[in-house]
């Protein structure tokens, strides 16, 4: 395992920004640490890079304890939300800069510089300066500056958050190929719930200074551990109901619960989980509102005082009032105690 | 080079700045101009000549002094550069308050003491007989007077250099500082992070990008140090004179035969003191932009 | 640890100030003595009493640095209001022009400015002498008057014009609020340029107008420590209090950077 931070507490004056940090970053792979702004997520990166001291906590990379080694000497890329490219050097020097530092020889400089330079496609742009190129290139150069020391971690911090949605796209599509190509380890902050889902292996899941939960997209967007972190990924629905020798009951009928607690429970279900149906005669819904969101509707419906949401294509069926049937899922069903 | 629109307010502006620079700075130089070549109509000479640059070209003296004020003028200068550069860097990344707050004061306060004063301090110290002189004899370091070293009014313009250095340094240092807050402490954080030690980052970052302020403010520093008589002619000796202190004590008292060759002397220091500055400052920038 | 470096530092500091103050009242130092002896109050009644030229001289140069620091602030604000609406890449070579003065070897300079004082009769006179400073410190106030002006946002004028300001009001309600700092700030720097200056001031101000610089210079070349001290102390006393009495001032005012140089 690459990374391994372990209880980082970190207060600025009397507001306490971290306060238990536990997580890991495998080797190879690509974590997001998701949460709102003020969670502390760029906090964390700077403990890890060594720009800021942990108040408590160990951070280790590779097995070496490295929570109070010298930034210069760890070998961890940073890369900031802007480019910060240094304005007096150009984009060949920009990125070269990290390996004349290190009194690298000068073919193997040059011969790096062009590796990256095509890696990342910007190599007409080697003898311009800052000032002259825009900003999704700039942080292009930003990135080939920080992987040119070859180094064991990428950190990431909301990178791409000045550039415009399909630009976004794009360089979170380049960097995941990057990833996968060269066997990087990166860890990326941001804030964009469909960003991480997208590009992450691990998803680390941050509010009010503490990891509320780890795990693949999958398992952190369809089996999230509590309300907050089920929110945080987009709206649900909470179906209450008693789990009893590993059958759920509830108003919507009997669903397995095959390896959960006996006791009272919420089955959880996104809103694209559960399918209307027009010819279902029992267990009927109204519908209360629809809401259209480009190629999707959502549809709010009621029964007996429970109201869900649910998503689905928008092929002009359903009208405010309307009463239908629904379809759950059969298995992999996800309860919260 | 576009359309050029000069309001009539803006003229109104600048007049002031323009008469004062004209009449008393482009005025004076004239005057002197005219004065070299040979024409002091109320003296009743009126023709132009070269002859006096001539002489003064031949006098070994001329050529000494020229060259002790340069010597003076770049050592004071580059010192002063240096110390106040470094100064300024340590000061800008120290997170102490305390520090930088003292430092802060003692910088202001050099500033802000008069070059006389601590003329005065210089001779109250470093002399012969100054304090320091007297506490190596008072614990026996020294056994007498002769045994103390010549730091003022030496040939070396020693002490000369040190008023210059003492008073330039917080020069450099305050302008520094001020430029160098200015550059983006973000900058710092990326080079940290792409391995690069404080003497990297200063060298290839922060020095390149003040590198205008510093070698204009260097510059300034040395035409002072070049130009300025009062120090040299207090701390210096008979045998090592400034070209500006000569000229001061030959404008005090003046031979009338010798008013133009003097004035030629103004010239030639203006003239070359002119050159040295702009190669000076060519000098200083492009070592601090590392040759770019 | 860090209290006895502090403590030395001051120490090392205070030393000069303290000596020089010691020189002033103890007339007997013969080497090798340390510190002076035999008390005296010969030097301050002299300053205060006796010698009537001291205390003129203080107030010369108080009034000459009161009067270079009103008007150079004057001039260089009017340039700099005119050239702060400059381009970047022209910045230089007016900045240039502007500094002209401290780029020129400051003897053959001021001689110049002598011989235009002799033609225009200016020698000897207060204003010549004030003149004369303001050459030295007109660079300085244009400089801070432009980075003041540029500080200016030009939406805030173009806003007020069209609530109906006009020039005067305009200039008297949105810009002065803005640069009052400046105008304190550079005319602090003007009034300490000219009341330390000596060259200038004995050049052209020959016997008549005398300033403090002109009477401590040949005291110091005649190695006259107690005068020397009493006078300087008076010098560092006055530059240091209008400097950090302005600061004061201007902290009061606003919390405003001041650049200089840029």
């Amino acid at each position: 395992m690459k990374l391994r931070v372990e209880g980082i507490r970190k207060a600025f004056g009397q507001e306490s920004v971290l306060k238990d940090i536990h997580f890991d970053a495998q080797e190879g792979k690509f974590l997001s640490i998701l949460g709102d702004s003020g969670s502390g997520k760029s906090t964390i990166l700077k403990i890890i890079t060594g720009l800021v001291e942990p108040d408590d906590g160990r951070v280790f990379l590779d097995g070496e304890d490295i929570t109070h080694k010298d930034p210069a000497q760890r070998g961890i890329a940073y890369v900031f939300q802007s480019p910060l490219l240094f304005p007096h050097l150009t984009v060949y020097e920009n990125i070269a800069f990290g390996l004349e530092v290190k009194k690298v020889s000068k073919s193997e400089l040059q011969k790096r510089v062009s590796e990256l330079l095509s890696l990342l496609k910007i190599e007409e742009l080697a003898s311009r300066y800052p000032a002259q190129i825009s900003g999704g290139q700039q942080q292009r150069v930003s990135i080939a500056r920080a992987l040119a020391t070859k180094p064991s971690l990428i950190l990431m911090d909301e990178p791409f958050s000045g550039l415009d949605p399909t630009l976004r796209m794009e360089m979170g599509t380049l960097i995941k190929s990057l990833q996968e190509l060269l066997h990087l380890t990166i860890i990326f902050v941001t804030h964009d719930v469909n960003e991480s889902l997208r590009l992450s292996d691990q998803i680390a899941l941050i509010a009010d200074g503490q990891i509320l939960q780890t795990g693949d997209a999958k398992s952190v967007y369809y089996r999230p551990q509590n309300q907050i972190v089920a929110s945080f990924m987009g709206g649900g629905n909470w179906i209450k109901g008693i789990i009893e020798q590993g059958v759920f009951s509830c108003d919507f009928g009997e669903f397995q619960a095959k390896n959960f607690l006996d006791g009272e429970a919420s089955l959880f279900l996104r809103p694209h989980q559960i399918a209307l149906n027009k010819n279902l005669k029992s267990d009927i819904v109204k519908i209360e509102e629809i809401r259209r969101l480009g190629k999707e509707i959502q549809v709010d419906v009621l029964r007996e005082g429970v109201k869900l949401t649910i998503e689905t294509f928008d092929d002009h069926r359903y009208d405010i009032g309307d009463e239908v049937g629904l379809e759950f899922p059969k298995i992999a069903l996800h309860y919260v105690n | 080079m576009g359309k050029r629109i000069i309001h009539k307010k803006t003229i109104l502006l600048l007049l002031p700045i323009l008469l004062l620079y004209g009449v008393f700075i482009g005025g004076g130089l004239l005057g002197v101009l005219f004065e070299s070549l040979g024409y002091i109509p109320s003296l009743g000479l009126n023709n132009l000549t070269l002859e006096h640059y001539l002489d003064i070209f031949l006098d070994r003296r001329f050529i000494e002094s020229l060259f002790f004020s340069l010597y003076i003028a770049l050592a004071s200068a580059l010192i002063s550069t240096i110390l106040g550069v470094l100064i300024a860097y340590r000061l800008m990344i120290t997170t102490n308050r305390l520090w930088r707050y003292m430092t802060d004061r003692v910088l202001q306060i050099g500033l802000i003491l008069p070059y006389l004063y601590v003329v005065f301090l210089t001779m109250l110290f470093l002399g012969k007989t100054g304090f320091i002189s007297r506490i190596f004899l008072n614990f026996s370091w020294i056994s007498s007077l002769e045994d103390f070293p010549r730091f003022v009014f030496d040939p070396y313009g020693f002490g000369i250099i040190l008023v210059y250095v003492l008073k330039g340094t917080p020069f450099i240092a305050l302008f520094v500082l001020n430029i160098m807050s200015s550059i983006s402490t973000t900058y710092h954080q990326v080079a940290t992070t792409l391995g690069a030690t404080e003497s990297d980052i200063l060298r290839k970052i922060y020095l390149p990008l003040a590198a205008n302020t510093i070698s204009w403010t260097s510059a300034i520093l040395f035409t002072y140090d070049l130009g300025a008589f009062e120090v040299p002619y207090l701390l210096g000796t008979n045998k090592a004179v400034t070209l500006s202190s000569w000229l001061y004590s030959l404008y005090l008292n003046p031979h009338i035969s010798e008013i133009p060759a003097s004035m030629a002397m103004n010239i030639l220091l203006l003239t070359i003191g002119a050159l040295s500055v702009m190669i000076y400052r060519w000098v200083i920038k492009s070592i601090l932009m590392g040759g770019r | 640890m860090k209290k006895i470096i502090t403590g030395i530092i001051i120490l090392l500091i205070s030393l000069p100030m303290i000596l020089t103050f010691l020189l002033t009242v103890f007339t007997y130092y013969k080497y090798p003595q340390l510190l002076p002896s035999q008390l005296t109050f010969e030097y301050w009644n002299n300053f205060f009493f006796k010698n009537p030229l001291m205390i003129r001289s203080v107030l010369n140069s108080l009034f000459l640095g009161l009067m270079n620091g009103t008007s150079s602030t004057i001039v260089g604000f009017m340039a700099g209001r005119a050239l702060s609406k400059q381009k970047e890449n022209r910045h230089t070579r007016t900045m240039l022009l502007y500094s002209l003065p401290l780029f020129i070897p400051a003897t053959a300079l001021f001689i110049g400015v002598h011989l235009i004082m002799l033609r225009l009769s200016f020698t000897n006179t207060y204003l010549g002498v004030v003149l004369a400073h303001m050459v030295l410190s007109v660079p300085y106030s244009t400089n801070i008057g432009i980075s003041f002006f540029k500080g200016i946002p030009s939406e805030m004028e173009q806003v007020a014009r069209t609530i109906g300001c006009r020039d005067f009001n305009l200039f008297k309600k949105v810009i002065l609020p803005l640069i009052t700092p400046g105008l304190l700030f550079s005319g602090s720097i003007c009034f300490l340029l000219s009341f330390s200056d000596y060259f200038a001031a004995a050049l052209i101000g020959g016997g008549k107008v005398i300033t403090l610089s002109a009477l401590l210079y040949p005291y110091i070349n005649n190695a006259d420590y107690g005068n020397s001290a009493t006078l300087g102390i008076v010098f560092v006393s006055i530059n240091i209090g209008v400097f950090f009495i302005t600061e004061r001032i201007t902290k009061r005012l606003t919390k405003v950077n001041t650049y200089l140089f840029e």
